[in-house]
């Protein structure tokens, strides 16, 4: 058994939104105190672990283990319909194997079903890595530099030392860099045991930024040289957190 | 991409066909032609009228313009009077020019019997190019202009040109047209060959009997034209009968019926085709192993390389130093575009053969029920002398795909069989595309899990 309400659709949609960058299908565990998506992107490439804590809604309750696989298009086309001010109620309705959305306002009810997949393979298991370097910065910031890197290369290098935050690109058409030196405005905190560097695909890059920008103000970007990226979108509520394998040789 | 043509240029008295006809002895029993007949039109700066076929200047292995004036005037001679009586294959024409107001045209040779072949691309791989275009260039095609919403509201002569396009097989039909066919010949290296025109008075068919399956969809006027195109495919209906009846406005919610242009026709029906083939194949298991397919028809070489990855696709084509589309003398040309996982927005810079090849690639996919990331990669040599349409790079695909592939263990191995069966080095392909160099270069996060 699940359901839960909230007041206000636009957070929510903004986290499935930041989800669909990475899955079209995605599977969520519900626990009496959670609500948790890790998984994949068809090639591997990806993940993104995500985790809301039942505070996030007006009223919440879980029974037992559930588990909730839907397509994350559908569900956002869904959400979309939803109007600011009305009272949003989700529940799983098991029996018919659907997820039934309801739209409160006045005495008005207006009410969304859409069915349930079959649940996933086996979860991912998220990446043990020992980042040797982080840094904290304001996730505008970081949007801007990703997107000025896009100008000119697919292909975006990201580097943290001790002294500095760099993200630059090049290309044909020329080069781009962005540089926090520490105590920047934008740049929180910095920290390196040793100088990392890696290389990733853009688009990636900003799909993720782009999306989570809409529900976090603060990115905790961590680094080892040539290993994936792990960045942590600060949340007011719960966790959204990507990881992107690397490219080599670029 | 055809040339603009920004100056016609009258050739007075044909002497390109004079001096023609006297450089070749064999050519010459075949032009009896008169000045009224044939109009010749050339491009401002066409390398023809120097030419005149016998030096091949535009660098191709034969001259384009003689194998399609000898076809045509084959046909020309066989026209007599205003009426063309014959079967036709069924075939239909809906031309761009003009939208909204487009000309529709019903097409027949001028004689009967089963002409099903002259226009089935399906089953023309493996012909040569000179009866590709001898096929072309029979068609008479009748013209009649009308509005694209007008399958709505049908006169006579859509309606009957309707039943053509839905019949299925041949249609003995009578086209009477306004006037003789008169055809203006351009002559340039690129044009692609087409029969005779003229005006259309009327148009009479026989008997004949309507594709059952295209019958069903076009009385359901509540069903959705994709959904009715992705019906008739699921029924074997072949793609050219689709595309033909499709292009007449047979589908679809009623009050959204239009004309299509055939052009625009093949690609829409290649891409709805192809998006829900993608959609199944993503429900497959990933491909074990690499795997490299290859196809040779009328001076292209499709090289096809599978890999098991998530479903993605990247088209490259590659011209030749004065072929068909790249006219430049020096460097070889490059055209590609490709999509993720979850498919592209935007029309594909290189036109619909990206979409015929990836629908050719996927019915593959869905036959062996696997998924896999695919490249095609497409050189065209000078043999290469007419555009002839998407249709040779769906059947070339498949073509491919129909081979047993070659099997290897990585991307490396795998791409240097291609190679070696391409004369384009890997490094021009990896810098002209994205999806294929960033293949080579991302890693995966299961490595690090």
């Amino acid at each position: 058994m699940f359901e839960a309400e909230l007041s206000n659709v636009e957070p929510l949609r903004n986290l499935i939104k930041a989800i669909s960058v990475v899955v079209e299908e995605g599977s969520f565990r519900i626990d009496e105190e959670h609500i948790r998506l890790l998984a994949m992107d068809p090639s591997h490439v990806a993940m993104v672990d995500f985790e809301l804590p039942k505070e996030f809604f007006d009223r919440y309750s879980a029974n037992g283990d559930v588990r909730l696989s839907i397509n994350m298009r559908e569900l956002l086309k869904f959400l979309d319909r939803v109007d600011r001010g009305e009272q949003l109620r989700i529940k799983l309705d098991e029996e018919q194997s659907r997820v039934v959305l309801e739209c409160r306002r006045g005495g008005h009810i207006r009410t969304f079903t859409m069915p349930l997949l079959e649940p996933m393979e086996e979860e991912a298991p998220s990446p043990k890595i020992f980042f040797k370097a982080s840094a904290r910065a304001l996730t505008q910031s970081i949007r801007r530099a990703i997107r000025d890197a896009a100008l000119v290369s697919e292909h975006v290098r990201i580097e943290i030392s001790a002294k500095e935050l760099r993200i630059q690109a090049s290309g044909e058409a020329g080069s781009v860099s962005s540089v926090w030196e520490m105590g920047a405005d934008d740049l929180l905190e910095i920290k390196a045991q040793e100088d990392s560097r890696a290389t990733f695909t853009i688009s990636y890059l900003q799909d993720m930024v782009n999306a989570a920008a809409m529900s976090s103000e603060v990115t905790n970007i961590e680094l080892s040289t040539d290993m994936p990226i792990k960045m942590s979108f600060e949340l007011p509520q719960g966790k959204l957190v990507y990881y992107l394998a690397p490219c080599i040789g670029v | 991409m055809p040339k603009r043509i920004s100056k016609r240029l009258k050739v007075l008295n044909n002497v390109w066909l004079r001096e023609l006809a006297s450089s070749d002895p064999r050519l010459g029993v075949d032009l009896d032609f008169s000045p009224e007949q044939l109009r010749l039109k050339a491009p401002p700066g066409s390398p023809c009228i120097v030419c005149k076929g016998s030096r091949l200047l535009c660098g191709k292995a034969s001259c384009p313009v003689i194998a399609r004036l000898a076809s045509q005037l084959r046909v020309w001679k066989s026209i007599r009077g205003l009426t063309i009586e014959g079967s036709s294959p069924p075939s239909v024409f809906v031309g761009r020019f003009g939208y909204p107001y487009v000309y529709i045209s019903p097409m027949a040779p001028p004689y009967g019997g089963d002409t099903s072949i002259l226009d089935s691309p399906e089953s023309w791989f493996g012909r040569s190019i000179m009866e590709i275009i001898g096929f072309r260039t029979q068609l008479v095609r009748g013209m009649y202009r009308a509005h694209v919403r007008s399958p709505i509201k049908p006169d006579r002569i859509l309606e009957r040109t309707r039943e053509v396009a839905l019949s299925d097989s041949y249609v003995e039909t009578e086209l009477r047209l306004r006037r003789p066919p008169q055809s203006g010949f351009y002559l340039d290296d690129d044009v692609q060959p087409l029969g005779p025109s003229a005006p259309l008075e009327g148009i009479e068919i026989g008997d004949l009997r309507w594709n059952r399956y295209m019958e069903k969809a076009y009385y359901d006027t509540d069903l959705r034209a994709s959904e009715a195109i992705i019906g008739l495919y699921s029924s074997d209906v072949p793609l050219t009968k689709i595309q033909r009846a499709f292009s007449l406005g047979s589908f679809g919610v009623e009050k959204n019926r239009r004309l299509v242009p055939t052009r625009w026709s093949i690609t829409a029906i290649d891409d709805m085709v192809s998006k829900e083939l993608a959609r199944r194949v993503k429900e497959y298991p990933l491909l074990n192993q690499f795997e490299v397919y290859e196809s040779n028809y009328l001076g292209n070489r499709f090289i096809v390389i599978l890999m098991p990855d998530a479903w993605g696709y990247e088209a490259y084509e590659a011209w030749y130093p004065q072929t068909l589309w790249n006219p430049s003398s020096d460097h070889v040309a490059i055209v590609t575009d490709w999509e993720g996982y979850s498919g592209r927005r935007s029309y594909a810079s290189m036109g619909g053969c990206y979409y015929a090849g990836r629908l050719a690639v996927l019915e593959h996919l869905l036959r062996v029920r696997r998924q896999a990331r695919a490249f095609i990669l497409r050189e065209a040599y000078p043999d290469y002398i007419l555009p002839v349409g998407v249709w040779q790079v769906r059947e070339n695909v498949r073509n491919a795909m129909r081979q047993p592939p070659m099997r290897f263990n990585s991307l490396d191995e795998a791409l240097r069989h291609a190679m070696g069966r391409l004369t384009i080095p890997l490094e021009h392909w990896l810098n002209s595309g994205f999806l294929l160099r960033n293949t080579l270069k991302q890693r995966k996060l299961t490595g690090f899990l």
